[in-house]
Formats: structure tokens, sequence, C-alpha cells
């Protein structure tokens, strides 16, 4: 019979001993860790809005945040979530001659511009007609929308009268409350127009394309001879996370389609490959700036447009285009619509 | 050479790597589970008798991409809204669910009940329904929806019962119900005893009171569809503010989180948390990207273990007393009108956020302040969440006012 050291079974008594401690101290910080609430945003980034607008006077004044904006949209607060929702206000407007009419204005501060441009962009409907006010604007019946600066805005006359030309005439006084010096979104500019789709230009604040390692994304899409897909680009912050981006999208790839190229050394590093949802897919990465092509089954044709996307951005301005609200005479392609500075 | 029998030394060592790694390892759910390999899990939605997948999808943050994949994984019930994206998230529904897919997808979609804040009528409802059928490309829903009523009023209402007898007779929608953030228990026992309703979808999540469990029980044991919607909402909020706290101040210290912030663990919990309910046919999370997919589709085949669920009711147990979850079910309770809703939020304008001016603006913007508070020696305002309210309302008068 082998011999048991009495050593041996101390040390195993204390090791049993001592697991089983760390079992229940572990079990009793999940029960008693004391639950801290983080902060809830800030109100510093509410609006405040003049007490006139259109001839109506101010009457009411409404503000949501992170907690409980779902109380005023319900569920597409999640949507303006993603969007980098900060504040919003609601300001109700009414006549000073006892009229039966409220204009509502909600300003959403959506943080940065790209972000009001997402939400903005994000809520326009298919009949809902082009308008001139802020930066882009659409409208319907009594109701507009603009973004501009950081911020997305709304508004409703809550009438069944036909107040569109009084809410048109509101969306454009509204927009010169906001100061913004930047005017269109440059990052489109960089995308080639021939086979844009009218109202194609979007942004993607998280999770591009259900990926959910592509955020920040400006996407255009295109019908070009047929075939129909989709350029992106998107600034990693830098080169090693744009590195990151493809080893993710190379993982993506992996776990549900396919990795037909590789190439994460050297100039230009891609990922080439197809998934089911997704399609084919080529993501090259210069710098920190990550651009692709999403849904062209031809990859010589897919990589051409990516680089040449990649060589226009690098002619984008990055310091503001204008600092002053009249000045330069770039034309630019917005839209689908052809606006020039003033 | 000598056997080498396993000595009692190796067997304790062996054992207590073994003991090591089961205490240490996360505790909140079952080991991963890739979505491939869940068995999908079905319930009946009350007396609809239609068979839905437990874990079903929210639409209004899904791209198409993840909707195709929804499907192609089993999920069989999808929601939608008129409002969502401009009617856009209907089109993105129906064209992933066109043709053949359409007969095995239960579709439901929601229509506004109010027009510039009056009651709309039978007939804008219809409108609603059919704008919606449209984007759809379908000619019926399986469920409509009049969306976020929060009274009984607005359940009762004679215009949405007749609306919901043209949906049904027409044939454009099979099951009607409402759907409800605010006040949802009285919504769905006002749906209960109204008859007319198949189905309820109602915020239902961990921090939830006693009160609308039990309604949601009564709602099932009557025939009702019972569906869960923002069952990860409390944490989603809270990662979503502690992101924007460390935004704010990138140099401070990160506020710190009751549970871990990497990884999904929580959220996949707070899930499971409804749907281990029975009183709950199915839960309809939002879901932005493959990975949300893969992982809350997986939560069918996971169990919520007991410290799990100790953990989610502790931190709920902490956070209701310290915090307003917005019910507004206090509203009118206070015997002399005070709009405690209104002036809760100012208070917390002041207290939360240090905006003097816009507390100020908010508390005096309530129809009935904090005053009579004063008179009152023993307050009788009701909070389902046992938020002790006169300190608030008192301390906000004597602020604010």
């Amino acid at each position: 019979m082998r011999r048991v050291h009495r050593g041996d079974t101390a040390a195993g008594v204390v090791i049993l001993l001592a697991l089983l401690a760390i079992a229940a101290w572990v079990g009793w910080r999940g029960l008693h860790a004391p639950p801290r609430q983080g902060p809830e945003g800030s109100l510093k980034d509410v609006f405040d809005p003049p007490g006139e607008l259109a001839g109506l006077r101010l009457k009411r004044l409404r503000y949501f945040t992170l907690s409980d904006l779902h109380e005023y949209i319900n569920g597409q607060a999640p949507r303006y979530f993603q969007f980098g929702f900060k504040a919003l206000t609601v300001a109700e407007y009414v006549s000073p001659k006892g009229r039966d009419l409220s204009l509502v204005v909600d300003l959403y501060n959506m943080g940065a511009r790209h972000n009001a441009y997402g939400i903005w962009k994000d809520g326009r409907g298919e009949d809902d007609a082009s308008l001139q006010a802020g930066n882009a604007a659409y409208a319907a019946g009594n109701m507009a929308a603009f973004w501009k600066g950081g911020y997305f805005v709304r508004l409703r006359a809550l009438t069944d009268d036909d107040l569109a030309q009084l809410v048109r005439k509101a969306a454009v006084e509204a927009a010169a409350w906001i100061e913004d010096g930047l005017g269109q979104m440059e990052e489109f500019a960089a995308f080639p127009r021939d086979g844009l789709l009218d109202g194609g230009l979007t942004y993607e604040n998280e999770a591009a394309f259900g990926l959910p390692h592509l955020n920040a994304v400006f996407v255009a899409e295109y019908d070009l001879k047929n075939a129909r897909f989709r350029l992106f680009h998107a600034d990693a912050g830098a080169p090693e996370k744009a590195l990151d981006v493809l080893r993710a999208h190379e993982r993506f790839l992996a776990a549900g389609g396919t990795v037909e190229e590789r190439r994460l050394e050297g100039p230009d590093p891609l990922i080439w490959g197809r998934e089911k949802y997704t399609g084919p897919s080529l993501l090259l990465a210069r710098g920190s700036v990550l651009a692709g092509c999403l849904g062209l089954n031809d990859r010589a044709q897919a990589e051409t447009l990516v680089k040449d996307l990649h060589a226009r951005l690098k002619t984008l301005p990055k310091a503001p285009l204008r600092t002053a609200p009249h000045g330069g005479d770039r034309t630019m392609t917005y839209d689908g619509q052809q606006t020039t500075d003033d | 050479m000598q056997k080498r029998d396993v000595s009692r030394r190796e067997f304790l060592k062996v054992g207590a790597a073994v003991a090591a790694v089961g205490a240490l390892a996360p505790r909140v759910l079952a080991a991963e589970t890739p979505a491939a390999k869940t068995a999908l899990e079905f319930r009946t939605l009350g007396r609809t008798g239609l068979k839905v997948t437990t874990v079903s999808l929210g639409c209004m943050v899904a791209p198409e991409p993840v909707i195709a994949k929804a499907y192609d994984l089993g999920i069989n019930w999808f929601d939608t809204a008129n409002s969502y994206k401009g009617g856009r998230n209907e089109e993105e529904v129906g064209r992933v669910l066109a043709g053949d897919k359409r007969k095995k997808a239960c579709i439901c979609t929601k229509v506004r009940h109010t027009v510039n804040r009056q009651p709309a009528t039978a007939d804008q409802m219809m409108a609603g329904l059919e704008g919606g059928l449209k984007r759809l490309n379908t000619d019926y829903v399986d469920l409509v929806l009049t969306h976020a009523t929060s009274s009984r009023e607005q359940v009762m209402n004679d215009a949405a019962l007749d609306f919901f007898r043209k949906a049904k007779e027409s044939g454009k929608a099979r099951f009607v119900g409402t759907s409800t953030h605010q006040n949802m228990t009285q919504v769905i026992l006002a749906a209960v005893e109204s008859g007319a309703y198949d189905v309820v979808m109602t915020t239902y999540n961990y921090t939830i009171a006693a009160d609308l469990r039990a309604a949601a029980a009564k709602a099932k044991e009557a025939g009702l569809g019972i569906i869960a919607m923002k069952t990860q909402a409390p944490v989603v909020e809270l990662m979503k503010k502690h992101d924007a706290a460390k935004a704010a101040n990138p140099d401070a210290p990160a506020p710190r989180l009751p549970f871990p912030h990497e990884g999904y663990a929580l959220q996949e919990a707070a899930l499971k948390w409804a749907l281990d309910d029975p009183a709950i046919a199915c839960a309809v999370p939002g879901m932005r990207d493959f990975g949300q997919l893969d992982q809350n589709f997986a939560v069918m085949g996971k169990r919520l273990g007991y410290l799990d669920r100790r953990l989610l009711e502790r931190y709920a147990a902490a956070t209701a007393r310290a915090y307003c979850s917005g019910c507004g079910r206090c509203a009118g309770t206070c015997p002399d009108g005070v709009s405690i809703p209104d002036v809760r939020r100012s208070a917390m304008y002041l207290d939360a956020y240090g905006e003097t001016k816009i507390a100020r603006d908010t508390y005096r913007a309530a129809s009935v302040g904090a005053a009579p508070c004063a008179r009152c020696e023993h307050c009788v305002a009701q909070c389902v969440n046992d938020v002790a309210l006169r300190p608030i309302l008192t301390d906000a008068h004597s602020r604010l006012a």
C-alpha cells in the first residue's frame, strides 16, 4: 500500500480550503457588490431656443436625456442612442393671437455633425420632399426636419389645418439659430458620382451592415451597369486600429463565409472574401483610414474602386472648409442635389 | 519501471484545479453555445395559437443582413412599426421576408393611435395599417398593435376597438393588440377587461414591480399573449451612460459599474430573466449586429443560474430605491394633485445634472407644484418601486419654487 505522507494530506486540505474560500469570496462579492449608478449624461447639451419662431411665441420647454428619451419617442430611442444622442429640447410654440395651433420643435443634440446627419437621413421617408433649410432638410405635410452642426431638428404643426408653409418657414428660421461653419458633409465628397443612387449617401455610427467592427462609417450606394454595391470609408483613428478592423473582418468572414485573400503586411493591407448575408466584401487600409466595397462580385473592380476612394479621401481638406457662414465657391454634389456654397 | 498509479497527491492537485476553474469561471451563464447548435424554443402566443420562438426579433435597429440571418436561424416573429425609420424599417422587413419566407414568418407592426395629440379615428388607424402593408409588401400582418398606449382610456377607446374589428374582418390583421411603455399594469388589466385584445407587448425586465408580473400572469390566464420588450434596456442604458461619462471626462476615473462591462453576459442574463417567466410568450430584443443576434439567439439554450438571478434582483432592488424609473404610475396618486412626475424630473435635473435653470423651468411648468407637500404629515402618494416621494418633492419645492 502506498504510504500517504502527512505533508501531502495537509497540503491538499489547505488547497481545498483555499479554493472554497475563493469560491465563497467570489460569490459574496457578486451578491454584495454595491451597485453604483453611473452619471446619466449631461443636460449641458440641451439647446436654449428663442422665445419666438415664425410669429409664434414659446409656450413650453421640456428636456429629455438618455434616461427618459423613450418616454417621448418610445421604441425609436435606441436608434438615437446608436447615433450618439446627448439631449433633446422640445420647444412648443403657440399663436399669440389665441389661434388653436401648436408648433413643436424637437432639437436633438446628437453630439457631432455626422451623427446629426445620420439620424436625419435615417428618418427620411420615401415621400419626404427636399427643402432648403439647415445643411439639408426634407418636409412632408405639417412636418419638416433638417440637420445643422450637431443638431437634428424636427418641426411639427399639431393641427388638422394645412400649415405646410408655416412649418417650412419656421424650419428656415430655426436653422439660423444654429452655428455651423462647415456646411455639407465633406466626407461624402470623396465618393464617385457615377452610378450613385439618389439618396444613396448614409452614415452609420455603429455596426454598419450588421458588422460590429465597422463603426463611424460613411456609405454610398450604387447601381452601375446593373451591379448594386456599396462603397464606404471610416477612420479607425490609428493604423494599428485599422489593422485590428481588418483582422476582425477576417474573423467574421472565416466564421460564416470564406476569406479569399488576406494581406495584412506591407502597403495596402486588405481582406477580400464572401459571406452569406453581407455578400462579397473588400476592405483595404491606408494608415488609419479604411475603405471598402460591399456587394461587388468582381474583385478587381472592387479593388480599383476602393483604391480610387482612398486617393480621393487623401485630397479632402482636413481643416474646415470655411470658418465663416459665407465664402468659397466650391461646388459639391450632395444627396443627388448640386449645390454651390455661397 | 514501476507502474504509475494516480497518487492521492496527484488526485488532490487535479481535483483542486478543476474546482478552481469551476469556482472562478464566469458565473452568469453556462458555457458559450454557438447559435448554430441552439435548439429553438417555442411558446404559444395566447389565444392566437401561434407558436413563436421565445427569442424573437425587434427589427428597429437590425440591418437587413441581420434580419435575414435571424430568419435562417429559425426566429419566426419579427416586430416593426409604422414610425421606425420613417417607414423604411417596414420596407426592410418586407424585403427580407418576401416570397416563401412570408408564410413561415410572423410580422407584427404598430400604428399610431393619436394624431396631433388627439385620439385617432378608426379610419386613420386603418390608413396606418394599410400604409404598413404596402411598405411590408404583404396583404396581411399577423399582429397589429396600437403603438404605446398608456392608460385604460386609450385601451378602451371605441375608435381603437372599431379599428381592431375592421382590421380582422378585412383580413388585414390576423390578431390585434397594443404596446405599452408606461402604466403597463393598468394597460394590461384594461386589455384583459376589454376582451377585444389578443396580445399586449409590454416593457418587461428585471426592474419591474410585482404588480406588473401579476398583471402579466392574469393576462396569460385570460388568454392574452404577452410579448416582452425592453428586456435588456436597464443594462443598455447603464452602459450608454457609462460610456457617455467616460467620453465627457476621459481623464477622470471611469464610473464603476455594478457588473463587468466587458462581454455581453449581463444582457443575456436580463433576457433570460424575462423568458423564465411563464407568462411571457416571447421577447423582441433589438439586435444591431450579427454578434448580438448570435448571443441573444443562444439564450434559448441557456440556463439562468441561482447566483445570476440573485445578482439581477439585488441590482434592481438597490437601484430602484435610489432611482426613479420614470414609469409615471405615481401620476394622480396625490390627493392634492401634485404633478409628481414633473416635480421628480425637475429634481433630477437639479441633482443629477446641476442644471438649476432647466430644473426651475421644469418645476414651474408642472401643472401643480409640490407646495401642498408641506401640509401633509403622511404622504399617501404611491411609488410602485418604493421610491420615497415626499423628501424628493418637498426638497424640490424648497429649491425650485
